[in-house]
């Protein structure tokens, strides 16, 4: 019975989330397999350091001690584990908790309230144990054998897998804890209205912490010596720094650690497990008695807001996109996530002038992202029924839609704060971006997902990449070059209305022949034969 | 679907009974535009409905089989989505929208997320999405599911009502009951053909029946149901 019902609540945890998650979730298998490859790829990218063959070849010294190495490439891998935990964790939080379904459905069976709760409890162990061995898989070994693969005997290997499968282990259990706790304790202390509305808000601050974290990984040899010497400040506080510090001691070189250091990693890893256990008993009461962890009821959206557009399909199509990029959870998380990336990619990258282009891009391309993830395509009846395009309303609605959140969330910012130059690049290159990207665009958003969109996403992804490195680049040189002698604004000025006389012509030849509207999640027949 | 043939006039409760996936769904759909018919036309006011599908589309109201609405929009942003749709104005829907949703009893839930609603409630918004526009031609696919009591003696009025103000009912349902106390016309399919239509009592002398439930079981289904039930009790009975 026991084990049943703990197959059960795992099952639960995994399974796809709320109904409006569209292709946001992912199969179990896909994302297990997506989330082991980057540790046995950095681990295997190692070898280009301590490869003594590699080394050979290109004349460098031998190291004379690789573990203070070592301990600086464990914490990028500690930082990778703990920053997928916890992004997984907040994705994923809402599952974890029993909910009516649950009380529906086990409440009529002869199961005794204690023997529930700890199977859930039991459960919530075994999915976040396999989950983190999945994540550390490849990295689990393969790390320390490229390390110690000058080393003479076992010893050095087998002591630093200890150490490695510890801190890893160790420092995700306390980023589920830290992330579930905190979860908890918004659920204990929140009144229920403000729920929904501040979950997205603290899931987002700590998911762009995470990923702030994550994207900083490469300080940390540099940060681990500070707190060696004594010269670190703020990092003494910083948790991943605490658990990489348990590596000294786990390889018996107390000379790398700081034991105030890993004493901490213990100290608040039982603080945060303690605290993500209580807040788990007052979710799971609340969850199970029936009483709302999450209120439902909304404000409405002013009404203004809502009602720009000429055909009624175009103010509908707006109202909607509007309503559901804000109010589907996992759509307004994508967005935001996306965004996070884009102005920690920018911070990292040192040049204030570039923080702009970099937050631009992001958000322009990840509210276009999101158009394409459908929420609940079965409930898009009443658009099929009902809509009637008369001219190019889906792009006018896109357009709108990107320009206002562009222009609110980057520009508005950007016009206080710095040179003129600046805002001019970043608005052209923008313009010039956002009628790039809907080329093509016949949908309403977030009513269907693009035909052929599963074929096509890593190159999607690729093309991102190469634009969040080029878009900052190119914006960055404008600024600069406009700033020199402002008469040069003509000239970025012209290319960009040249582009735009362009657009329409650019615009046909792409959608010929094509359907104006589309509604289905099917390939268009590149050849079609007609015999 | 074959050799299907049918009419609605104005006041007209035409009942649509077949067992499952005998294509109830699938006339449902071509007559709201979801499916082109490969064949065959549909006619409104005498004209197919092809060569003006956007103006019959205004004319009709849908109440689709199980009320797939949006989660995260409340029941008034759901219905006002609707309502800019069909390009009502706002005075007309505020007004219209909060009648409709006291009559239903769910007033006090139009600013709670449809995720949180219960099937009856999603099932009273898509029966208001459906009539807010006032439409000559309604099209129910299976309306009474998940309805409690009350709320589905209230639909049956209203429908009642609706047909004696000169509105033509479409009303596919596998509930013969409902179909027979509702309904004066009739139309009676079997693996997506027609096997009866016409009048209800006509329709029912002309068969030799004098209960519809009679006339489904013998010609739609064709099984014994008398046997069918025996079977599982003697499975729920076995040791």
């Amino acid at each position: 019975m026991f084990r049943t019902l703990v197959k059960h609540f795992a099952r639960r945890l995994v399974q796809s989330g709320s109904e409006d998650s569209g292709d946001l979730d992912m199969s179990l298998g896909a994302m297990l397999a997506l989330l082991a490859s980057p540790g046995v790829f950095v681990a295997i990218g190692l070898l280009d350091k301590y490869s003594s063959l590699l080394r050979y070849f290109r004349g460098k010294p031998v190291f004379a001690d690789h573990y203070p190495r070592a301990v600086g490439d464990g914490y990028m891998l500690l930082v990778f584990s703990m920053a997928v935990t916890g992004l997984v964790t907040l994705w994923k939080w809402d599952r974890i908790l029993p909910d009516m379904t649950d009380r529906l459905n086990l409440g009529p069976l002869p199961i005794g309230a204690r023997q529930t709760f700890f199977a859930s409890l039991a459960a919530i162990g075994l999915v976040v144990g396999v989950f983190i061995i999945d994540v550390n898989a490849g990295s689990m070994f393969v790390f320390p054998m490229v390390v110690t693969a000058e080393s003479h005997g076992i010893g050095p290997f087998a002591a630093l897998v200890l150490a490695h499968v510890l801190a890893l282990v160790l420092a995700s259990v306390f980023t589920f804890c830290l992330c579930f706790s905190t979860m908890g304790l918004l659920i204990a202390a929140a009144p229920p209205r403000w729920f929904g509305g501040l979950s997205i808000l603290l899931r987002s601050a700590m998911g762009i912490a995470l990923l702030a974290m994550w994207m900083t990984s490469s300080k940390g040899h540099v940060w681990l010596r500070m707190t060696r010497e004594g010269t670190a400040t703020w990092q003494t506080w910083y948790p991943p720094l605490w658990f990489a510090s348990l590596y000294g001691p786990l390889i018996g070189r107390e000379d790398l650690a700081v034991a105030v250091l890993w004493q901490r990693a213990l100290w608040a890893l039982l603080v945060t497990g303690l605290v993500a256990l209580a807040g788990y008993v007052i979710g799971y009461r609340r969850g199970i008695d029936g009483r709302l962890v999450r209120s439902s009821q909304r404000r409405r959206w002013p009404g203004w807001l809502l009602s720009f557009g000429k055909t009624p399909l175009e103010r509908a199509a707006f109202r909607f996109s509007m309503q559901t990029l804000w109010r589907s959870e996992r759509h307004s998380l994508l967005v935001i996530a996306l965004l996070g990336a884009g102005l920690v990619a920018g911070v990292m990258y040192g040049d204030a002038n570039r923080v702009p282009f970099f937050a631009g891009f992001s958000l322009v391309l990840a509210i276009r992202t999101a158009f394409g993830v459908a929420a609940l395509p079965a409930a898009n009846w009443p658009f099929r029924l009902l809509a009637v395009v008369e001219g190019d309303e889906p792009v006018r609605v896109a357009r709108r839609l990107l320009w206002l959140h562009f222009g609110v969330l980057v520009v508005l910012p950007v016009v206080a704060l710095c040179p003129l130059a600046v805002t001019l690049a970043l608005v052209l290159i923008h313009a010039v971006l956002i009628e790039a990207l809907l080329l093509g665009f016949r949908q309403i958003p977030f009513t269907v997902r693009p035909a052929g969109f599963r074929n096509t996403r890593l190159v999607h992804a690729l093309m991102a990449l190469v634009g969040l490195l080029f878009v900052p680049w190119a914006g960055g040189w404008i600024a600069a070059w406009i700033g020199g002698q402002p008469l040069r604004a003509i000239v970025p000025l012209a290319a960009t209305a040249v582009l735009f006389y362009y657009r329409p012509m650019a615009a046909e030849a792409v959608e010929a022949g094509r359907a104006r509207l589309v509604f289905e999640d099917r390939e268009e027949d590149l050849i079609r034969l007609r015999l | 679907m074959d050799a299907v043939q049918f009419s609605i006039a104005r006041g007209d409760i035409l009942g649509y009974l077949g067992p499952n996936g005998s294509g109830k769904s699938t006339t449902v759909k071509m007559l709201t535009g979801l499916l082109e018919p490969t064949s065959g036309d549909i006619l409104f006011h005498g004209r197919p409905v092809r060569e003006d599908l956007v103006g019959y589309k205004r004319a009709i109201g849908y109440v689709p089989e199980e009320a797939q609405l949006y989660s995260f929009l409340t029941g008034w942003e759901y219905l006002e989505l609707i309502a800019t749709l069909r390009n009502i104005p706002p005075r007309v829907f505020e007004a219209k929208t909060k009648a409709m949703l006291e009559a239903f009893t769910i007033y006090a839930y139009r600013d709670v997320t449809i995720g949180s609603y219960s099937k009856g409630m999603r099932q009273r918004i898509a029966l208001i999405s459906a009539t807010m526009h006032n439409p000559d031609l309604l099209i129910l696919d299976e309306p009474f599911t998940g309805l409690d009591v009350s709320s589905g003696i209230v639909l049956r009025q209203v429908i009642e009502q609706l047909a004696q103000a000169g509105k033509a009912i479409f009303f596919a349902s596998p509930a013969i009951e409902v179909v027979e106390r509702l309904s004066n016309q009739l139309v009676l399919l079997r693996k997506g053909k027609q096997i009866a239509a016409g009048n209800m009592a006509e329709t029912l002398a002309q068969l030799g029946f004098t209960r519809l439930e009679d006339a489904f079981v013998q010609m739609a289904e064709q099984t014994d149901t008398a046997q069918t039930a025996r079977n599982i009790v003697a499975a729920i009975e076995a040791a």
